[in-house]
């Protein structure tokens, strides 16, 4: 693609992620017996505009810079992060371990969520990074599992390839485990639904509690974005990338993107909260083994 | 000390570890909590210790509101939105968005004089989805246990015992505690970390409220 592309990223991440919150505003007010109209629909936008022109509300004694770059780095993070999806058939920066960036900037999640809670001074805020780390202690040797074993499926660590390699069957359906493993993790990175404890109101919103203002919005608006970057590489690593009939492979990839996507919305307003400490376990004793095993059959069913 | 802060003390935790430990009150006003109530505790990291039970007003701040309650719409329905009432901050902070603005609603409902028809059909869906979880009563299961029962019990129990009430039209005589809850809380709530003596202190809403009566109030 060409470079100035890089710069449609970031509003482009944005406008995708401002559907999903409005999706997930029309649920809210579903399940609140309010009826769902334009107003309900365009309440994102209006949350934003309201939260950039409040002011901020200030702790006692933040440690401001590190608070505000955990903040960033969440935006920051989902923005290089969707930058190896390809939209249908190439992605805005090609890369021949795409995979691996993806991982990469996954990673820096652990930093900064721990930093956005505890930069506050705030209990809070400590409690709720803290329970992030412990979350990201559970899924992400199984979210590395699953992106390995679609690369393995493919022989390749870039994006663009594994999408190509499912041009005769999609990976979804021969490593079903895998591909579950994937959004649950996505649903726990960005600490949404049933893996929300970190921003839980039970800790007065976690390592939402001190944030107002533009710090809040970058922090609600990297959260959106990580769903939305989560859900768009699922599509070339499990669902065949633009692969279908009649459309165009944009369109297609669009498609696939926005029905991972609003599944992954749909979980908040259906499913409960699981705590940090039961999920760990379940983690652990159940989600590592299933993906190694995946991982051992989908090696054989490779090489043979 | 900066900016007027202590600095974390140092002290053994439960399982005998030199952690920092810090003087916490939780209340006297905070999202989905008993107003008034107020637990000053040690904390370790996110586990509390040496929890001391306090109120801050007036000790039943809620039960004049039922009496009147009661009287306009029945002790039937005041009941059963009492107990819905409880219910929805206990799924606030369980973190099931969904369940809590939906018992809300129908606690809203109930209090609005809607008809029984369509009342009894939410709260029998509500009470289906919402008492057939597993996820949740995995949560809730074995914590603050009063009397041999625990928190997922007495959620439960408030479930039953509204859908009974809405549909049978009286009131549904609510279980007693053995003891005072502000005398039970620093017991129960010794070694819980955060979120489970959440759960608790939701769980005995209805009695630090004074929407149900416990054993030794005496309503005038």
């Amino acid at each position: 693609m060409p470079m100035w592309s890089v710069l449609l990223l970031p509003p482009g991440l944005l406008l995708v992620s401002g559907w999903a919150a409005a999706l997930s505003a029309a649920c809210q007010a579903h399940a609140a017996g309010r009826p769902v109209t334009v107003a309900t629909i365009g309440r994102p936008v209006q949350e934003a505009t309201r939260l950039l022109v409040i002011r901020r509300r200030r702790t006692r004694h933040p440690d401001a810079l590190l608070w505000r770059v955990g903040g960033a780095t969440l935006l920051m993070t989902a923005v290089l992060a969707a930058a190896v999806v390809p939209l249908g058939d190439v992605p805005i920066i090609g890369s021949e371990v795409g995979v691996v960036w993806f991982n990469a900037a996954e990673t820096l999640l652990w930093a900064a969520l721990w930093l956005t809670g505890w930069g506050a001074n705030s209990v809070s805020g400590l409690v709720g990074g803290y329970r992030f780390l412990a979350q990201a202690l559970a899924y992400e040797l199984p979210l590395m599992l699953a992106l390995i074993t679609a690369a393995i499926g493919a022989a390749s660590l870039d994006v663009v390839q594994i999408a190509a390699a499912q041009d005769r069957l999609w990976f979804v359906v021969w490593m079903p485990v895998a591909f579950a493993v994937f959004l649950i993790s996505a649903l726990a990175l960005s600490f949404w639904g049933p893996f929300s404890q970190p921003s839980g109101a039970d800790a007065n919103g976690g390592v939402m509690a001190e944030l107002s203002g533009v710090d809040r919005l970058i922090v609600l608006a990297g959260r959106y974005a990580w769903l939305t970057a989560a859900a768009g590489m699922s599509v070339p690593l499990f669902l065949g990338g633009g692969s279908g009939p009649l459309l165009p492979s944009w369109a297609w990839w669009s498609v696939k993107t926005l029905a991972v996507l609003g599944l992954l919305v749909l979980v908040r307003w259906r499913w409960p909260l699981v705590r940090v400490d039961r999920f760990e376990e379940v983690a652990w004793v159940v989600l590592l083994p299933a993906i190694l095993v995946q991982a051992l059959v989908v090696s054989v069913i490779v090489v043979f | 000390m900066p900016a007027g802060l202590a600095m974390a003390d140092r002290a053994p935790d439960r399982d005998g570890l030199q952690l920092d430990v810090l003087r916490i009150p939780w209340g006297p006003a905070l999202a989905w909590w008993p107003a008034g109530l107020v637990l000053t505790s040690r904390m370790h990291g996110d586990v509390l210790t040496e929890v001391e039970a306090s109120r801050i007003g007036a000790p039943e701040p809620a039960a004049a509101h039922w009496r009147q309650a009661a009287q306009v719409y029945g002790p039937a329905r005041a009941g059963a939105a009492a107990r819905l009432d409880s219910l929805s901050r206990l799924l606030a902070v369980a973190g099931w968005e969904a369940e809590r603005l939906r018992a809300q609603h129908i606690r809203d409902d109930l209090l609005a004089g809607e008809p029984d028809l369509v009342l009894i059909a939410r709260l029998e869906r509500l009470a289906g989805r919402v008492g057939k979880s597993r996820t949740l009563a995995w949560m809730t299961r074995g914590i603050g246990i009063v009397d041999e029962t625990d928190v997922a019990n007495r959620y439960l129990s408030w479930l039953t015992e509204s859908v009974d009430a809405v549909r049978s039209g009286t009131a549904a005589p609510g279980t007693d505690l053995p003891d005072e809850p502000l005398r039970l809380l620093p017991r129960i709530l010794g070694g819980l970390e955060l979120s489970a003596m959440r759960l608790v202190v939701a769980s005995l809403d209805p009695w630090l409220t004074g929407a149900l009566p416990h054993a030794g109030v005496h309503h005038r």
